[in-house]
This record gives C-alpha cells, structure tokens and sequence, in this order.
C-alpha cells in the first residue's frame, strides 16, 4: 500500500435494502494510522457501513478499498488484515477465552499461538481467568477477550463496532487504553461509537452519518466548536423575559432555547460562556448556572437543525 | 384478575409472533400430518406380506388353493410371477415369502393323495416368518374345508366380543392423533419458554423475573398461545383422519375434548421440559427422542396390557397411555385400557396441572444458566 | 506446505469447538442419547408384543384328546404368552385386558372328536384387526395340528409323534387314537425353505432403526442445531471474516457432525455386539463400518445444508422434525419399504436413509453384499451434493442482523 493511501475508502457507496436505503453515496476516507470515529443517531447507517467493510453485505453501487485492496475483489486477502470486534461480541458461550482464542487462532493461521494468546490475555486482563467458561463473564469481561480475539492476527485495521456500549466505566477506559496504545503502534482503527467523549478521547477524526449519507467529517474539536458550549441558566420566573432578551440580543450566543428548568444558551467557548453570565448577572439575580461540553445530539443539532427536527 | 390479564396479554404477545412466523406455522402443519401419514404407514406392514405366487398347476384345486390364500386373515399380497423372478426378489428383500404350487397339485388333491406346496421364506424378520408360518395352514385348513374332505376331527370356532373387527390403520391414525398432540404441543410448548431463556434472544426471562406478577401467569399465557397453535394443527389431522382415512368419532365431543386435552397437557409438559433444559439445541431432540418411547408404550398398537404385565405398568407413566385410551373409546368405541375413560381423563387434567405447577416453580428457580 | 494446511486446519479447529461446546451441554448430550435409548426400550416392547399374544387357555374336559389339544396349544410358546384358567378367571382377565383371548377346549371334547364334530372355542377380544388376525393364525394352525401335526413345522410333528409314543405307552387302549395325531386330512403340506440358515430376531432386526434414529437425531438435527447456533449467537461473523475458504468451514462443521454421530454409532454398535443384537458374518465388518460412516457423513450434510438454509432454530425445529420423521419412517425405518403402496415406495426410493438401511440389513441379515456398494454411492453422493447445496446457500450472503 502507497503511503498516501488512506487505509479505508469508500466512494458513493449506496446500500438498498427492500425500500429501505441505509447507505445513500456515502463517500468516506479514514488516513493510515489513525482512529477515524463514525457517529450518528440510529438508523444512520453505521452498522450497514461495518457489515460492507467486513465484507457481510455487498453494496449495491459505489466502491470500497481497504489497506490498497478492493474488497469486492479481494476479500480473503483483506480478512487476514483486519481484525473486528463485533457489536455483540460473538464468543462461544459454552468454552473457555483461552479455547475461544485458540479457536480464532487457528482460523487466522496465528504462528506461535500459544505465546500470543498468554500475551493478549494478558493485555486485555484475563490472564487469570483464561480456562473460564465464558458464560460466567461479565459484558465488559466479554467485550476485552472479543478484542483481544480482534487483535489476535495482528491486524493493520481494526473495525470496533460501538466497543463500549454496555459496560461499565472501568472496562470502558480500559478499552480506551488498549486503542490508544494501538494508535501508538500506527494501527488504523475505525469505530463506530454513540459517546462523544468516546469520539474525543480516541479519534483523530470524527465523521457523523445521517440516514446513510456523510454529514460531516472533521476532528472531535472541530465538531465540538461547530456545536459550541452549552451554557445553562435560571432566574426567577419574574425575570425571565428580561434573560430571554438578554441571550437574544448578546452576540456572543450563537442560539438559545427555554427549558423547563431555564434556559440553554450555546456559546463558541468557554470563556465567552463565562463572559455571558458574568454580563447577565449584572441584569437578573440568576438561581444557577453551569457550562459543559455539547453531546453528540446537541452537536447533530447544531450541525443540522433540519434533520433534527 | 390482575393475573389473568397478564396471562392474557402474555398469549396475545405470543400469537403475534407466532402469526409473524408463517414458515414456522405452516411446517408445523406440514408436521402433524406427516405423523399421521408414517404413522398409518405402520399398518402396512402388519397384514398382507408381499408374497410371489408361482402356480404351475393352474388346475381347479390350484385356484381353490389360491382363493384360501388370499382369505388367510389379511396375510398375502399375492403377487403372480414366474420361480425366477420370484427367487431374485425374494433375494433382494422386495417379498417375504414365494409359495409356489406345484404342477399335478389338482390331480393329487383331487385323488387324496397329501400335496406339498413349497414356500421359500425370507426369514430375515421373525415376525413376518411367523406371519407366513401361521397364514399357511389356516389358507390350508380353508381350502380342506372348501374341498369338503373328510377326517378332520377338530374345528375352531370363533367368538368375537366385538361386533366387528377394527382395522389397523383406522387404529393407528386415532393413536397416531395422540403422537401428533404429544409431539407438536410437546415443542411448541418447550419453544415458547425456552426462548427467553436463550442469549440469543436476549434472556427475557428477565423481563417477567422482574414483574410485579409471579412467572405462572406468564407462563400461562405463553402455554394457551403454543396450545392454541397446536389445537389448530392437531385439528387440521383431525380433519385429515376424518376424511382423508375416513375414520369418524362415534362421540364427537368426547373425541374433541380428548384431542383438546391432549394438547393441553402436553403442551404443560413440553413447557416444563422447556424450562428445565433452557436450551433448543437440546429441547427439541429430547422431546422427538421421548415422543417415540412414550407413544409405542403406550397401547399405540395395541392395548398395552397385552403387551404384558410389566410393559402396562411402565405405560402408566406415559401421558400418552391415558390419552389413547380415551381416543380410542371415543372414536371406535375400544376399551384399550382396563381403567374407565372417567380415570384416564382425571389423570390427564392431573398432569396437565403438575405440569404447569412444576414448570411454575422450575421458571422461579435462580438465575438463568 | 503450511499455508496449504491452514484451511484444514481451521476446518478441524471448527470440529472440535463445536464438539466441545456440545460436550458442555449434558442436556444435548442426553438428547443425542435418549433417542435410541428410548427406542431400545420400544423395540424390547414391540418384541412383546409382535411375537406373543397374551391368552387365556380353558381346559374343560378330562379326556386324553382334550390334553393332547392343550398341548399342542402349550407346545407353540413362540405363539401365546399361555397362562391356564378356569373359565370364570379367564372371563374376568379378558375384561381387565389380562389376555387378549381364551381358548377353551370345552367338556365332551374327546367324545366329539371321536366323531369329528369336536370344536375349540376361540373368545377373541377383538379390539384392531392385526392382532386379531394372529390370534385367528395361531389358533387355526393349533386346531389344524389336532389332525395334521406336520402343520405346525418340524417342532409340531415331533412333539405330536412323541406324545402318542407316550401315550401309547401310558394308555396301550388307546393305540388306535393315535391314528388322528398322524396323516394330513387336509391334503396340503408345506414344504419350507428358508433363504438364511438363522431366523433373525425381532430385536436384532429392529437394530437397524435404532441406529438410523441415532444418525439422524445427531447428525441431522445435532449438526443443524449447531449451523444455526452460529447464525442466532452470531459467531458466524467471526467463521465469515476469518481468511479460510468457507468450504473448509462448512467442512469442519460437517466433521463435528460426523464425528458426533460417529462416537454415538460407535457406542451403539458395541452395545450391540455385547447383548449379542450385533452379529454380522466377520467378512461384513468393513462394509458395515463403511456404511456406518456413510450414514453419519450422509445425515450431517443434510443436517450442515438444512442449519445454513434455515438459519433460525424455531423454523429448523419443525422443518427438522418433518425431514426426520420422513427420513426415519418413510425410508423404512420403522417399516418395510416393500410392504408399501408403489408411488410410495417410490418416494421412500429417493431418499438416502432408505439406501442406509437397505445396506445395513444386507450386510447385517444376508449372507453377501449385493447392492451395498450402490447404497455406499447413494450415501456419498447425498454429503457431497448436501455439503455444495450448504456452500451455495451459504453464498446466499448474511446482512449481520
């Protein structure tokens, strides 16, 4: 593979099924060695864009290349490449992690297999707890042995589908660390996620679908920017006009809105929000405020009031 | 109240998935006639053993002899052909037996003179052997009496206690009614329990683990969609029987409230053994693998006393036992077990109850594995 | 030489998994063994109950001929399961269903038969025809004896020839009585030749089905269950990106049905030889081994295309149970493929189990092997064409969800 050539690519990729399109020309690039991060609300085409990178649905138009392989062409080639984690883990209930890894090993033709399985248990935490059945794990248990599996063949793309969904905070870093020390290493992995701070914390890029099409793809900052800071604040019911036109006529608020609770303001940063309660409670005696980064619907809301709505 | 209505909207939920699957829905029809057809297929192998007749007299007494033969009690299909012929399908097990006549047969019996006949007998299984063994001498005894000879000192006399015989097959297909019951209420019963408890399904025995109502009404309206389901099916071979092999119920009623009881129980006791296991793979095996035990042991082919003292007491474990009993009263008005049909549907309704009352408590049990 | 190994290897590596994951279940482990156990127990049952008839014997009158009738009834213990009444008894026992029948030899036996008017009385319970009709055999033949004791076989003319020895021995007054034991007033003798020097018992026969059950209950059912736990579980995701050819995945999952059914076989097939059910000519061995092993590989293909067709287990249940009761039934499992209806003997003709249990009779009841080699084709080319049908369904592609 040429240097400059991105690790995956698709071009005007269109996926039909029955009536139903779930990808719609998408047109997507992610660079050698870094986290490319797919977001977007259900039923934006993130698990049909994983099934046509693995190779499980073949799209209907439209072109995919990965690691300078056709994969409508090549795929056998590309499997001993990639290595994938599954949105439901996929293990074999009934038989051990180090049996499921032995498995797996043998399907990859894995040299040595014995040492790199010591090893990834090892990484992954489950040195201790290889003969277990894996019916006895927890999900966050069952989510690193499924990544070790990924990571079992040396993959030079790794696809994660939502790594982290339902499990909990300490397996969830976990998983965080593992991917970090794999961008270190110059892997390329793509991950498909539901958490901003997921998005922030690993990807290099971020790019965000919506009902199958690309709509946007930039850096987590960049997108975090383009959504703003999300400033929310209160008064007394007597004052609330006069805060509602203080947020209108401020030029620091790029939009407003009025919440059961107050309002919600979003600034460009946080040093503009802090300017914007410093001048409102000059005006109104404000019950409470605090800022915070957007979520991934706020910022999807920013991005595209229209599809929001 | 509050229970019935869980129960009911349980079933409802139930329907509204099985009425998504049509595949599943009508396989399982295909299902339940397939058991009546290869049940009934049985009844072709007790009566009427393929047998090459080689008739090289032709003479009067040979067609005599012929005509006893084929009023042997249902024995013979006769089957005319030459000895070679004979020989090579005798040899490639297409016949039982080859009786062949042989030439002068007419003239020796006609003079008095003692004739034998020669049988080649495939004699791989016993009880076609015995079959032909014992056929031949009451076609014999038949043609000697035909004949009008003279020196037979002793006859049999015969007196049924039933007016008329009941055949095989319209026999088979009434217990066959009970495997099909046994067999499709069986698993379904098991698949609609054992489903939540697969991962794949996402344990949602969880789901009503965690209802403020006890699992039973759960299970309850789980078990009435899976029997509703089956009743249908059961009825469409009920409808099959009825005019496809042309056997009716003497009591209407009494035969489809027997049909009817009989899904209901096993349907109980599929859902328990679906609870129990908590697995397809192994449900669904276990219940075709049990089915068969159950249903032969249980006077499917005759009642099941007469199959001796220790193979009736062992049938009395068996749901189907009971089951049986009552369909055959009700259809062809036979007394197949020596208990009266009152008992035989008490002791239904009483497994249906444990049943449902052990799958109760087996669905409360710990955590699913 | 390694990279060409990988593929078999990942097939074999398949095998075990699915070996070791069904190994871990005992409930599919007692679900591959309570078939043919539970048929084992059926065939004891039906043993019972196709060979001997339960019968109530009445013997009313005192005279020599009376015995001599008793006798003879006594005498054919293949054919009645005899137990001896007074008539009151007897009446109660065929209520309660205790015997099928009472055959009463009635007072004034002798002296009727002195004038050929005797008769036997046979009460019949005649609830199904088929038993009924050998109770009517039986008794006819019995009766027949009487005066034409070559009727009943080799066994039936000595025991009538010993009993008016003794009896002439017993009672010298009666020599002239002993006529009617001997001679053929029927003027017809059966001159039998059997095809085989050993009649082959109902049991050993009925070995045949229990295997079959075994290889179809496992390999078909097993092997598919297992195909479709890849796709309901998902873990076909994980065979469907890995870099072997899916002809060596659907290779090892055929291997892991094979071998299942083979262990189960194996098992079943010493079971045999041990309670003597299994005793073929010891030149058959190979043949009968061969067609085991066909069976097996036979029954999970199908079981391997029926799983990747079917993909869900609700469906494959039933889709599998009609499959195998067709298999199991119709190919003549439980019946006799002669003994049906031409187009359904045609029918039976087309399916692979048919071909299974033609072989395994003939190398287990028959002296030679004829037609076993086209039985071992039809089994072989019943896996292949199952095992490309499975490659080309498997093609049919798998959207993930």
């Amino acid at each position: 593979m040429a240097a400059h050539e991105p690790a995956v690519s698709l071009e005007n990729v269109t996926c039909q099924f029955k009536r139903r399109r779930a990808l719609n020309g998408l047109t997507l690039q992610a660079e050698r060695g870094a986290v490319l991060g797919i977001v977007g609300p259900n039923g934006a085409g993130k698990t049909t864009l994983v099934d046509v990178l693995c190779g499980f649905v073949r799209p209907n138009s439209g072109r995919v290349s990965m690691l300078g392989l056709d994969a409508a062409r090549r795929p056998h080639a590309l499997r001993r490449r990639i290595g994938v984690l599954p949105q439901e883990t996929a293990l074999y209930a009934e038989i051990s992690a180090a049996q499921n890894l032995r498995f797996a090993a043998a399907l990859y033709d894995v040299p040595h297999a014995r040492d790199r399985i010591a090893a990834l248990l090892r990484l992954v935490g489950l040195a201790e707890r290889a003969n277990d059945v894996v019916r006895t794990f927890s999900g966050g248990m069952q989510r690193r042995l499924a990544l070790a599996r990924a990571l079992l063949h040396d993959p030079e793309l790794l696809i994660l589908d939502e790594p982290t969904v339902g499990i909990d905070v300490d397996a969830r870093h976990a998983i965080w660390e593992h991917v970090r020390g794999l961008r270190a290493q110059g892997r390329t992995v793509l991950l498909t996620t539901n958490y901003l701070d997921e998005a922030e914390a690993l990807c290099d890029r971020v790019a965000m679908l919506h009902d199958g099409r690309l709509l946007s793809d930039d850096t987590p900052a960049a997108l975090i920017a383009r959504a703003g800071r999300r400033l929310e604040l209160s008064c007394a019911a007597a004052d609330e006009e006069r805060l509602a036109a203080f947020l209108r006529a401020n030029p620091a608020v790029r939009r407003h809105e009025r919440t059961a609770a107050g309002f919600v303001a979003y600034v460009a940063e946080q040093a503009a929000a802090e300017s914007v309660v410093r001048q409102a409670l000059a005006i109104v005696p404000l019950e409470r405020f605090q800022t915070r980064a957007p979520d991934l619907a706020e910022i999807f809301h920013a991005i595209a009031p229209d599809m929001a709505a | 109240m509050r229970d019935a209505r869980v129960a009911w909207a349980s079933a409802r939920l139930e329907w509204q998935h099985l009425g998504r699957d049509r595949l599943f829905l009508l396989c399982t029809l295909l299902a339940v006639v397939n058991f009546i057809v290869v049940v009934s297929l049985f009844g072709l192998t007790g009566s009427h053993a393929p047998t090459a007749l080689i008739d090289e007299d032709g003479g009067p007494y040979a067609r005599q002899f012929v005509s006893a033969l084929e009023q042997a009690h249902h024995s013979f299909r006769l089957e005319p052909m030459s000895a070679a012929a004979a020989l090579r399908a005798l040899r490639d097990g297409r016949l039982v037996a080859a009786i062949t006549i042989p030439a002068g047969f007419s003239d020796g019996a006609a003079s008095g003179a003692i004739v034998p006949i020669r049988v080649d007998v495939d004699n791989v299984d016993i009880d076609l052997t015995d079959d032909v063994q014992r056929a031949l001498p009451s076609a014999i005894v038949a043609f000697g009496t035909a004949i009008g000879v003279s020196g037979v000192h002793v006859h049999a006399e015969e007196h049924d206690l039933l007016a008329h015989d009941t055949d095989y097959i319209p026999y088979l297909v009434v217990s066959g009614l009970a495997l099909d019951a046994l067999v499709v209420a069986g698993v379904l019963g098991a698949l609609v329990l054992v489903r939540d408890f697969e991962p794949a399904a996402g344990r949602v025995d969880k789901l009503w683990r965690l209802a403020p109502v006890g699992p039973a009404a759960v299970l309850l309206g789980r078990l009435l969609a899976a029997a509703t389901v089956a009743a249908v099916a059961v009825g469409l071979t009920f409808v099959v029987v009825v005019l496809g092999y042309h056997v009716s119920p003497r009591s209407l009623p009494q035969a489809l409230g027997a049909l009817l009881a009989c899904v209901l129980i096993f349907t109980c006791l599929g859902g328990l053994l679906g609870v129990v296991v908590r697995r397809t793979q192994a449900v669904v095996p276990l219940v075709f693998g049990l089915a068969m035990p159950f249903y032969l042991d249980s006077g499917a082919l005759e009642p099941a006393r007469l199959d001796g003292e220790r193979v009736w007491q062992i049938a009395h474990l068996s749901p189907a036992y009971y089951a049986i009993g009552v369909l055959e009263r009700a259809f062809h008005g036979l007394q197949v077990t020596p208990e009266p049909v009152s008992v035989d549907l008490l002791v239904l309704a009483g497994c249906a109850a444990a049943g449902l009352l052990a799958a109760g408590m087996a669905a409360r049990r710990g955590q699913p594995r | 030489m390694s990279r060409w190994l990988a593929g078999p290897r990942a097939g074999w590596a398949l095998a075990m998994n699915d070996l070791r994951a069904w190994l871990r279940s005992p409930w599919a482990v007692a679900a591959a063994l309570v078939p043919p156990l539970g048929m084992g127990v059926l065939v004891a049952v039906l043993t019972l109950a196709v060979s001997k008839q339960p019968v109530a014997l009445v013997v009313e009158d005192r005279g020599l001929d009376a015995e001599r009738m008793a006798q003879i009834v006594r005498g054919d213990r293949e054919a009645y399961a005899l137990k001896d009444m007074s008539l009151t008894q007897a009446e109660a026992a065929l209520r309660q269903l205790q015997v099928a029948a009472i055959i009463r030899i009635p007072d004034g036996f002798g002296a009727a038969a002195a004038t050929g008017d005797a008769h036997v009385d046979l009460l019949l319970n005649n609830i199904d025809v088929d038993f009924s009709d050998d109770l009517r055999r039986t008794v006819t033949r019995s009766v027949a004896q009487f005066d034409a004791p070559e009727l009943g076989g080799e066994a039936g003319v000595k025991d009538s020839l010993l009993q008016a020895a003794v009896r002439q021995l017993a009672h010298p007054e009666t020599a002239g009585q002993a006529l009617t034991a001997t001679g053929n007033p029927y003027r017809v003798a059966v001159d039998e030749h059997d095809l085989r020097f050993t009649t082959v018992s109902f049991m050993r026969y009925q070995v045949v089905p229990i295997l079959i059950l075994a290889a179809v209950n496992i390999g078909l059912l097993g092997t598919a269950l297992l195909c479709v736990r890849e796709f309901e579980e998902r873990t076909i995701k994980v065979l469907l990106l890995a870099p072997v050819r899916r002809g060596f995945l659907l290779g090892g999952k055929l291997c892991a049905g094979v071998l299942a059914s083979a262990a189960l076989l194996t098992l079943l097939v010493f079971g045999g030889v041990w309670r003597g059910a299994l005793r073929p000519p010891a030149a058959h061995w190979p043949a009968l081994i061969a067609l085991l092993g066909g069976t097996a590989v036979m029954a999970a293909g199908l079981g391997v295309l029926l799983g990747t067709l079917v993909r869900r287990s609700r469906v494959l249940t039933v889709v599998g149970l009609n499959l195998a009761t067709a298999l199991f039934f119709l190919g003549g499992g439980f019946t006799t493929v002669a003994f049906l209806p031409d187009w359904l003997a045609a029918i039976a003709r087309i399916l692979p189990t048919s071909y299974a249990i033609d072989g395994l009779r003939q190398t287990l009841f028959y002296p030679d092997l004829r037609g076993v080699g086209r039985d071992l084709l039809v089994l072989g080319a019943a896996a292949i064409g199952s095992a490309v049908l499975s490659a080309l369904a498997l093609r049919r592609g798998w959207n993930g969800r």
